[in-house]
């Protein structure tokens, strides 16, 4: 039955992150996470690397972007309207 | 312009290349100005803007976006990542072992493994894990149904996990090197 629960765990890891599925079931992967230190690990490891890929992929505009772009939108206005 | 940075950070992931990002996102306010009538109030407005830079960079580019080395992500085993670190971290028992490889990722490991995707992996991966949209979002961003999001956001994830292990290899992440040393 614990073994069942893992499966059925680790088979929802990316829709528990992601939020993406129901109440009853996010709760019953709650409950099992809490009492099964490996499945947690596992989720635990997902979410910081979703974390990860997150913080490490943006990318701000340096500020000369920004200024051009308002610039090109600018220059471009007249063709706005009706 | 308030989702100007956040798109032009989601063109450079798209188009690998600050000019055409640069490009893609002045192309998409433009767009987005002149269709502004056709948007209604009260829905997405920033998932509106993302179909648009989406649809702009898709067209823009569609010759280079097929790309010929077409690989099979299929295979890849779910928690690919998470296990080989695990078992390469077995002997130290330590819950957060893994977790402490993945803080070692630089940002030029995780964009290079994000921009290595093919296309249809890299855009949902992107617009969920990067951008925060909902499935629901993904599919109308994209125009593909709800389960075809799922199944590209699962491979896709699975396979930037076997590109940052690769990664992780090269740099000597991976604590091999510690056991080599003895």
């Amino acid at each position: 039955m614990g073994k069942q629960n893992c499966q059925d765990s680790l088979a929802h890891v990316y829709f528990y992150l992601d939020d993406e599925i129901g109440r009853l079931r996010k709760a019953r992967i709650k409950r099992h996470l809490k009492k099964c230190p490996p499945c947690m690990g596992a989720f635990s490891f997902e979410s910081r690397l979703k974390a990860i890929v997150r913080e490490r992929v943006r990318e701000e505009p340096q500020p000369e972007v920004m200024d051009r772009l308002r610039a090109f939108l600018k220059e471009n206005e007249s063709g706005f309207g009706n | 312009m308030e989702f100007a940075p956040q798109l032009y950070s989601a063109a450079l992931r798209m188009t690998r290349n600050p000019a055409d990002a640069e490009d893609v996102v002045q192309e998409t306010y433009l767009k987005a100005y002149r269709a502004y009538h056709t948007f209604q109030t009260g829905t997405n407005l920033k998932a509106w803007l993302y179909r648009i830079l989406t649809n702009t960079y898709i067209n823009r580019y569609r010759k280079q976006v097929r790309r010929p080395t077409e690989v099979d992500f299929g295979e890849v085993e779910d928690l690919y990542l998470y296990k080989r670190l695990g078992s390469v971290e077995a002997g130290k028992a330590s819950r957060s072992a893994e977790e402490e490889v993945l803080e070692q990722f630089v940002d030029a490991d995780v964009k290079a493994a994000v921009e290595e995707l093919p296309e249809h992996f890299r855009m949902p991966v992107l617009l969920a894990d990067v951008e925060g949209f909902s499935y629901k979002e993904i599919a109308g961003i994209l125009d593909v149904p709800i389960g075809t999001v799922m199944s590209r956001l699962h491979r896709g994830r699975k396979a930037l996990e076997k590109a940052l292990w690769a990664f992780a290899e090269q740099h000597g992440l991976t604590g091999e090197q510690v056991a080599g040393d003895g």
